[in-house]
């Protein structure tokens, strides 16, 4: 038997993994959310409002929850995914927005102040929801549709040549990756007890993000890596709580300039060298293009 | 009458005002390899484009075996038969060379996700050894597990094709094939293109390069700002006086 | 008091023009998207706060401070976050200026501590009353300050050299440096005004409200970005138009319904708009829509 220290460490980060993993599907079409704690609300909110005012059992309400983050999910990919890369970022940061804002004034729900009375997870019950996950992406990345999903992320055009619809492969795997982070949410607010909109704000969203781009979206278990590293490391180094704003924020930069594939991953090439920072007037070649 | 497989009806395409196409009719016989010539800028692409499905014409009808498919988008064409190269290479760099041709295969395959795994159908089966086939028909056997962005440009091109022609297509839209090939890579390319064709394929290709199409062509329609300048034999249509004029100006 | 509310919508859209503008001019430099902008005007807004209380330093010099700082933020923020990263991952930049958002808040905050910072009034007493409609001195310096900016821009892009060269980059980057157009500099330049006109709205924001927060950067972002799909993305007409609207919608809003449907009413209405017309409201062509 585990001491609750260790019990909730585990627990957080079992969290950790299953919000990377569902990140993960929807970084593997190439399509970044950049409100996927606005996900995590939903699951969070559906599943509470279920456990406590409707006496529901957890795991029912969890997979409820997945339902109603899925629809979410789908909507807002239909609206977003036919648009470029720079309207999806837009469009999911208001999403998150204005989920937030419709809890905030949801007084049914405890509105700003939040919502409690739920009665706790259990590690078992998150192993469980990991490994079904897993086994869906190992079957996913040795399939056709895991295939399109890199192919998309590749070349759009090319794809749609190929014949794939772009828009509904993305849309579907959006879908999905809601679903998983719907149900990430579920649990963790039947861990932290207490859940208010505020938690799931842009700081969130990011910290979703980072665990993919940190691990990698070529491999899903790059995910995984990802979510256990910055999950560990403020554990390991207390002094990193203080300025964990600040790390995340340097090692966005950082990431992107040095490793944009991630810690796993490969092929790039790298622009910054001290030549090119001497001559900040070079011409802009082809590799500088726009895309 | 003769037997359509495309027919491209008074394409007209405009980008913010100027003209790219105006009233193009291009009308391609099942089993022909159609040339479209012009010089830079005549439209060539654009007409590609427009018949693949990746621009909207701004007026005009594109019908597929009689059916109009005007509005239809390019991935909904693929099952229908249509399938394009593109002029600068659009492959799958990251993937494998054999994950390019397995996707190439999408609009026949069941895309479910068991459908790679061993315990997979017969169909599947088959696309499998369509796939090696194809791998072994364009050279690239040897190469298929290597990333495709590491090919030499030569092989590159073989295999767009080979991606293009898994999707089992009756007619083939091919964007500047020769552009940035060797010499004897554009010699080897005229007999491959005759195979296609006598597999049973309609091709349609799109080509700077006088020498090819004049080799390889049933039929050549010259562009000239977006105008058809002539249509018929190579012989005919490329020794004629308007050609000479709009390629070596007056 | 209706028409008062239409001329303090309008009032504060002059604040939101300028930051669409600071958006719009580093979308049409590189069709990138700078999300660390609104951290930028905070950082400018908090600085020139400080400067006007603590040092007792005038409104026009504290003014050119936040200028400054707007400026330099810009500049580093364009060497950490788009001149170094590789153009195959397109959404590094985002990434990284969402980064160098973050590290600018928490170095405020870590700094100068994570209270709100009063801006003092500048022309206290001054007041123009037109029949029912009265204008305070604030307000006035906000409209004429901001007027006078985007005039200033308007003039540089369109009659200067370099105004040109920053127009020809947006055009076409390939081309402009074939034509011996230093592009990176160019480059560099639209995001140093970019700064400038960023650290000018936050101030100026700060001026309305007499108050500034450190937490308020991601907002503005995200009210600058509500503006400029709007207006569609990279038109500078569009996006001062645009902010314009907004204001008084916000302002109508807060005045008539309640301060929380605030946001909510311009995040829908931006949503009915994407849907209907990606391209936003004044933008005829889709190039950039595709491009970006």
């Amino acid at each position: 038997m585990m001491d609750a220290y260790t019990e909730a460490v585990v627990i957080r980060l079992g969290i950790a993994i299953l919000l990377a993993l569902g990140y993960w599907i929807t970084a593997a079409t190439g399509k970044f959310s950049f409100g996927h704690a606005a996900f995590m609300s939903i699951g969070a909110y559906t599943a509470s409002i279920l456990t406590v005012k409707f006496d529901w059992s957890l795991e029912t309400s969890m997979l409820v929850s997945g339902l109603t983050a899925a629809v979410a999910g789908a909507f807002i990919g239909w609206i977003a995914l036919r648009l470029t890369i720079l309207y999806l970022a837009i469009i999911t940061f208001a999403f998150a927005e204005i989920v937030k804002i419709l809890l905030d004034s949801w007084d049914y729900a405890g509105g700003a102040s939040g919502l409690f009375g739920m009665r706790g997870t259990t590690p078992q019950l998150l192993a469980i929801c990991i490994g079904v996950v897993i086994v869906y992406l190992f079957f996913l990345t040795r399939s056709r549709k895991g295939l399109s999903y890199e192919a998309i992320r590749e070349d759009e055009q090319a794809a749609r040549a190929c014949g794939l619809g772009v828009t509904r492969i993305s849309v579907e795997a959006f879908a999905v990756s809601a679903a998983i982070t719907g149900v990430a949410g579920a649990l963790s607010a039947h861990e932290t007890l207490i859940i208010t909109p505020a938690q799931f704000g842009a700081p969130q969203s990011l910290l979703i993000i980072l665990f993919v781009v940190l691990g990698g979206v070529q491999y899903f278990w790059g995910a995984i890596v990802g979510a256990v590293v910055l999950t560990m490391l403020p554990i390991w180094f207390d002094f990193l709580e203080e300025y964990y704003q600040i790390t995340y924020g340097l090692l966005f930069v950082a990431l992107m300039i040095l490793r944009p594939q991630g810690i796993v991953g490969s092929g790039t090439e790298r622009r910054f060298t001290m030549r090119a920072l001497a001559r900040l007037s070079p011409k802009r070649g082809k590799a500088d293009g726009d895309g | 009458m003769a037997d359509l497989q495309l027919r491209a009806l008074d394409i007209t395409k405009h980008f913010q005002g100027v003209a790219a196409l105006a009233e193009v009719t291009l009308e391609v016989e099942r089993g022909s390899i159609h040339g479209v010539v012009g010089p830079n800028g005549a439209g060539k692409t654009t007409l590609l484009n427009v018949m693949s499905g990746f621009l909207p014409p701004s007026r005009g009808v594109v019908e597929l075996d009689g059916r109009d498919v005007t509005r239809l988008a390019p991935q909904k064409r693929v099952p229908l038969g249509l399938t394009r190269t593109f002029q600068n290479l659009r492959l799958f760099g990251g993937l494998t060379v054999r994950e390019n041709v397995l996707l190439g295969q999408h609009s026949r395959a069941r895309t479910g996700f068991l459908s790679l795994w061993p315990l997979r159908t017969a169909a599947e089966k088959e696309l499998d050894r369509a796939a090696e086939h194809a791998l072994e028909a364009f050279g690239l056997t040897e190469y298929r597990r290597r990333r495709a962005a590491t090919l030499p440009y030569g092989l590159q091109k073989q295999l767009e094709i080979a991606r293009a022609v898994s999707a089992k297509p009756r007619l083939l839209l091919m964007d500047e094939p020769a552009a940035g090939m060797t010499a004897k890579e554009r010699l080897d390319l005229v007999p491959r293109i005759r195979a296609l064709r006598d597999e049973g394929l309609t091709v349609v290709i799109v080509e700077h390069d006088m020498e090819v199409i004049g080799a390889v062509c049933d039929v050549v329609t010259v562009l000239n700002f977006g105008r058809k300048l002539v249509e018929g034999a190579p012989k005919v249509a490329l020794a004629s006086a308007e050609v000479r004029t709009a390629y070596l100006g007056t | 008091m209706l028409i008062q509310q239409l001329v303090n919508g309008l009032l504060l859209g002059t604040t939101f023009a300028l930051i669409a503008l600071s958006f719009n001019l580093v979308v049409g430099a590189l069709d990138r998207l700078n999300f660390a902008l609104g951290e930028t005007a905070m950082v400018s807004a908090i600085c020139g706060a400080l400067f006007m209380s603590q040092l007792d330093i005038t409104f026009v010099l504290a003014f050119l401070a936040a200028l400054a700082i707007g400026a330099v933020v810009a500049g580093i923020t364009f060497l950490l976050s788009f001149r170094f990263v590789s153009a195959e991952y397109h959404t590094a930049p985002i990434l990284s200026s969402l980064g160098v958002g973050l590290v600018i808040t928490s170095l405020v905050t870590r700094v100068v501590g994570s209270d709100q910072r009063r801006v003092p009034s500048v022309l206290e007493g001054v007041r123009i009353e037109i029949g029912p409609l009265r204008i305070v001195g604030d307000q006035l310096i906000i409209l004429s300050v901001a007027a006078l900016m985007t005039v200033l821009l308007y003039g540089f892009l369109n009659r200067t050299p370099w105004g040109t060269a920053i127009r020809g980059v947006s055009d076409d980057p390939d081309m402009a440096g074939l034509l011996g157009v230093p592009v990176q500099r160019v480059i560099l330049l639209t995001f140093v005004i970019s700064g400038t006109l960023a650290g000018a709205s936050g101030l100026l924001t700060g001026l309305s409200f007499h108050t500034v927060s450190p937490f308020t950067g991601f907002e503005t972002t995200l009210t600058a970005l509500m503006v400029i799909v709007l207006g569609g993305l990279g038109n500078i007409t569009g996006g001062v138009v645009a902010a314009l609207m907004i204001g008084v919608i916000e302002t109508l809003t807060v005045a008539y319904l309640s301060a929380t449907y605030r946001d909510l009413i311009v995040f829908l209405l931006v949503g009915i708009t994407l849907v209907a017309r990606p391209q936003g409201l004044f933008t005829r062509n889709t190039g950039v829509v595709g491009r970006v």
